[in-house]
């Protein structure tokens, strides 16, 4: 188990890395509200507030889950997709994380201990090639 | 209910391939990362995601957050027929055990949301 984990070890800290640049991505989004944002934009109502939000949340998101995309691809090279791509789960456990912080979101005994069972499994397929 | 499913299939599938294809990038073959940018299997495999992410939001308006999110972990199960077909890897009991394992967790935070 030890043995598959240092030898997966870059790509799982890079699929980590990349997980953390999509929870960021995510919670700029949230920040702006995207969601609320679309329909008014769409609809030709074009706000100062909408306009400040575009440049400082949803441009900055969108580049922040660029950069985890390609990060994501430059860790795929460095194992087998099935130990790698699940470690990607763990972006669930940093949104949590991170809405707790900055939008302080309340998270229940259940969920913590949800995150500790994902990070279990993702130990455990991390330590299961060959 | 027959449009909700095919959604959530859609979501899981296509998330599932995007990373195929993203992994399909990585090898170029070339000493820089940078060749990446110019594999249209990279674009593919984005496009792919920004289509998977669509339908969770399409879903996130139908179905409660509790129940999209775990049904998102689909992708991974979906990911080890494609791991295993297509890229030749060996799927030990071990990694369908940690499957089951992490699959149970994101379960786990989906109902503690609700609480």
């Amino acid at each position: 188990m030890l043995e598959s984990l240092k030898r997966n070890g870059k790509g799982i800290i890079l699929m980590l890395i990349s997980a953390l640049s999509l929870s960021v991505g995510q919670l700029l989004w949230k920040l702006a509200d995207v969601s609320d944002l679309v329909a008014p934009l769409l609809a030709g109502d074009i706000s100062f507030a909408g306009i400040w939000k575009v440049f400082l949340a949803v441009l900055p998101g969108f580049v922040v889950y660029a950069v985890g995309a390609l990060i994501m691809t430059i860790a795929l090279g460095y194992g087998e997709l099935s130990v790698l791509q699940p470690v990607n789960s763990m972006s669930y456990v940093f949104a949590l994380i991170l809405s707790a912080i900055f939008l302080t979101e309340r998270i229940s005994w259940l969920t913590i201990i949800g995150i500790f069972v994902i990070i279990a499994g993702v130990i455990m397929i991390g330590g299961s090639d060959k | 209910m027959m449009m909700i499913i095919l959604v959530l299939l859609a979501e899981t599938i296509a998330a599932s391939f995007a990373s195929y294809f993203l992994k399909k990038s990585a090898n170029t073959g070339e000493k820089s990362k940078a060749y990446i940018l110019l594999s249209p299997l990279f674009y593919l495999g984005g496009i792919l995601y920004v289509f998977s992410a669509l339908c969770g939001i399409y879903l996130l308006q139908k179905l409660p957050y509790a129940v999209v999110l775990p049904i998102g972990s689909l992708t991974y199960v979906w990911t080890l027929f494609v791991s295993r077909w297509l890229l030749k890897e060996k799927i030990t009991r071990r990694k369908v055990l940690g499957m089951a394992v992490l699959i149970t967790g994101v379960i786990l935070v989906g109902v503690g949301s609700t609480l």
